[in-house]
C-alpha cells in the first residue's frame, strides 16, 4: 500500500464520519446551519485570532525543531500540535453550536497568514479542515454532551485531514507508511491530550472573568451556580 | 522600528497600497504557492528577488526597515540553512571545513529550504503592512460575500491584535509590582506563558465586547446586506497583479507536472 493510498483511506475515514456526523443529528432538532451572534463570532474570531498570532512563532520554533531532529523532527514536531488545535475545541466547547469549531480555527489560518507563518498558505486550508473535524467531534453527540472526552474526540480528530497538505507541503510523503501513520497518531494523541488540559480550565475562567456573558457555556454555569446556591 | 510593528498597517501611498486587497491577497496566495512549487535553490533565489524587488519597489519599504522587522526570521532562516547544510546526506562534496564535508545537493537544499521561509514570512509583512484591516474587512463581504458580522468580528480582532504586545507588558509589570520575578529560563518562560495568556485574553475580549456593545447599539447587523460609502474594487492593475500572478502559478505547476522542471535538487554527474 502506498502513502496516497492511505491519506485517500483516511480522507474517506473523513468523509465517513462527516455523513455519519449528519444522519445521527438529522430529525434531531439540531440544526446544521445556526445563526450566531455578534459576539460569539467576536469571540471566535479572538480566540482565532490571538491562537494565529501565538502560533506562528510557535510555527518558526517548531520548524527549528524539525530542523535539529533530522527525519524524525516531523515526528517530533506532532507531539506538540496539540497546541495549535486548541481555538477549535474551545470555542465549540464556549459556545455550543454547530460551526463554531470550524469558523474559529479558519480565522486561526487567516491570521496565521498574516502574521507570516513560515508554512505559508497551507495554513488556511489546515486550520479548515482541522476546525472541521473538530466540530465533527461535538456533532457526533448532538451538540449536548460536553465532557473531558467529547473535548478530547474533539482535539483527537482535529488532525485527522489536516495532515493531508501538511504531509504535500513538508515532503515526508516518501517516509513511508508506517512513519506516515506513526505522526498522525501522535498528532491525534496530542490534540486529545492538549484539548484534555487546557479547554476546561481556559473556557471556565473566561466564563468566570464574566467575558462570555450570553454564550452558552455562561448560562450553564449560571445554572450550575444556582442549583448549587439552592442545595447549601 | 520594533518587530512588532511591522506585521501592523502603515498607511502610505506606494502603488501596494493603492491595490485593494484582495488583489494583493491572491498575490501572497500565489506566493506562497509558489514558494512551495520546488526545493531548488537558483528557483528559490529567483522568487526571493521578485518579493523582495515588490516589497522595496512597490510597496516602497526601505531595506534597514526590512531588515529590522524581520532579523529574528533572518537569524532562524540562516540557522536553517546552516544546520541543514551541515547535517543532509549528499554525493557531490562543495567543500571541506576541517574533516567536515559539505555536499553540493545538502547545500542547496537548504538555502531554498530557507529561502522559502523568508519568501513567505516577506510576502505576509508586504501585505499586512500595506493593507488597512478596515479595507479588508470590506473587501471580504463586497468582493467575496462573506456574511458582513463575520467580516466585521474578524476585523474586530485584528485590530487588537497589535495591542497583544503592550498588554504582556502591562501584566508584566503588574506581576513585577506584586513581586513576581521575570524568569530567563526556557521553562520559567512556559510557565509566564501560562501567566500571561488569561489576562490577555479575558482583556482582549472584554475590550471586544465593548466594542459588540457599542455596535449593537448602533443597530449593526439590523439587515442582511450592508453598504458602503468607500468599497474598494480591483483595478486595471489589481486585475493585472491577479492575472501575472495566476498565469505564473499555473505555469510553474505545469512545468513541474510535466517534467520540465523537478520539484528536488538532481545533481547531473560530470
Amino acid at each position: 500500500m502506498s502513502v496516497g493510498l492511505l491519506y485517500l483511506i483516511v480522507a474517506v475515514i473523513g468523509i465517513v464520519l462527516a455523513a455519519f456526523a449528519y444522519y445521527k443529528n438529522r430529525g434531531s432538532g439540531v440544526a446544521i446551519f445556526v445563526s450566531f451572534t455578534l459576539l460569539e463570532i467576536v469571540i471566535m474570531a479572538i480566540i482565532g485570532v490571538i491562537n494565529g498570532v501565538l502560533g506562528t512563532p510557535n510555527a518558526m520554533v517548531g520548524r527549528l525543531f524539525m530542523t535539529f531532529s533530522g527525519s524524525y523532527g516531523f515526528l517530533a514536531f506532532a507531539a506538540i500540535c496539540g497546541g495549535f488545535y486548541i481555538a477549535g475545541p474551545l470555542c465549540g466547547y464556549i459556545i455550543r453550536k454547530p460551526g463554531a469549531a470550524t469558523i474559529a480555527e479558519t480565522m486561526n489560518g487567516v491570521a496565521q497568514v498574516l502574521s507570516g507563518n513560515p508554512n505559508g498558505i497551507m495554513v488556511l486550508a489546515a486550520g479548515f479542515l482541522q476546525g472541521f473535524m473538530s466540530d465533527l467531534g461535538f456533532a457526533f453527540y448532538g451538540y449536548k454532551r460536553w465532557t473531558l472526552a467529547v473535548l478530547a474526540l474533539s482535539g483527537a480528530l482535529a488532525p485527522l485531514l489536516q495532515q493531508i497538505p501538511e504531509v504535500y507541503f513538508f515532503g515526508v510523503g516518501d517516509m513511508g507508511i508506517s512513519y506516515n501513520l506513526l505522526a498522525l497518531i501522535i498528532r491525534m494523541v496530542s490534540g486529545a491530550v492538549y484539548a484534555i488540559i487546557l479547554v476546561k480550565p481556559i473556557a471556565h475562567g473566561l466564563a468566570k472573568a464574566g467575558v462570555l456573558r450570553g454564550t452558552a457555556i455562561a448560562k450553564d454555569q449560571a445554572d450550575l451556580r444556582v442549583a448549587a446556591q439552592q442545595r447549601a | 522600528m520594533k518587530r512588532s510593528n511591522a506585521f501592523q498597517f502603515h498607511s502610505g501611498t506606494s502603488i501596494f497600497h493603492r491595490l485593494d486587497p484582495l488583489s494583493k491577497l491572491a498575490w501572497l496566495i500565489g506566493v506562497s504557492l509558489l514558494a512551495f512549487g520546488a526545493y531548488i535553490a537558483w528557483i528559490q533565489i529567483i522568487i526571493s528577488a521578485i518579493v523582495l524587488m515588490t516589497a522595496l519597489a512597490l510597496a516602497q519599504l526601505r531595506p534597514l526597515e526590512i531588515i529590522r522587522s524581520t532579523w529574528p526570521f533572518i537569524v532562524a532562516c540562516l540557522s536553517f540553512f546552516i544546520i541543514q547544510s551541515l547535517t543532509l546526506p549528499g554525493t557531490h562534496v562543495a567543500f571541506t571545513i576541517g574533516s567536515l564535508r559539505i555536499y553540493v545537493e545538502s547545500a542547496d537544499y537548504a538555502l531554498a529550504s530557507a529561502l522559502r521561509i523568508y519568501t513567505i514570512i516577506l510576502s505576509s509583512m508586504v501585505f499586512v503592512r500595506t493593507t488597512d484591516p478596515r479595507d479588508l474587512a470590506i473587501a471580504l463581504v463586497t468582493q467575496m460575500h462573506l456574511p458582513y458580522r463575520i467580516a466585521y468580528a474578524f476585523f474586530i480582532a485584528l485590530r487588537i491584535v497589535p495591542t497583544i504586545e503592550s498588554e504582556i507588558k502591562i501584566i508584566r509589570a503588574a506581576h513585577a509590582v506584586r513581586g513576581v520575578v521575570k524568569s530567563r529560563s526556557v521553562v520559567g518562560r512556559i510557565g509566564e506563558m501560562k501567566r500571561y495568556a488569561m489576562p490577555l485574553l479575558v482583556g482582549s475580549l472584554r475590550r471586544a465586547s465593548m466594542m459588540v456593545m457599542s455596535m449593537e447599539g448602533r443597530a449593526f447587523g439590523a439587515y442582511p446586506q450592508r453598504s458602503f460609502v468607500d468599497a474598494p474594487h480591483a483595478g486595471p492593475l489589481g486585475i493585472a497583479l491577479m492575472t501575472v500572478t495566476l498565469a505564473a502559478v499555473v505555469a510553474w505547476y505545469a512545468a513541474l507536472m510535466l517534467g520540465f522542471v523537478h520539484a528536488i535538487y538532481v545533481f547531473a554527474p560530470a
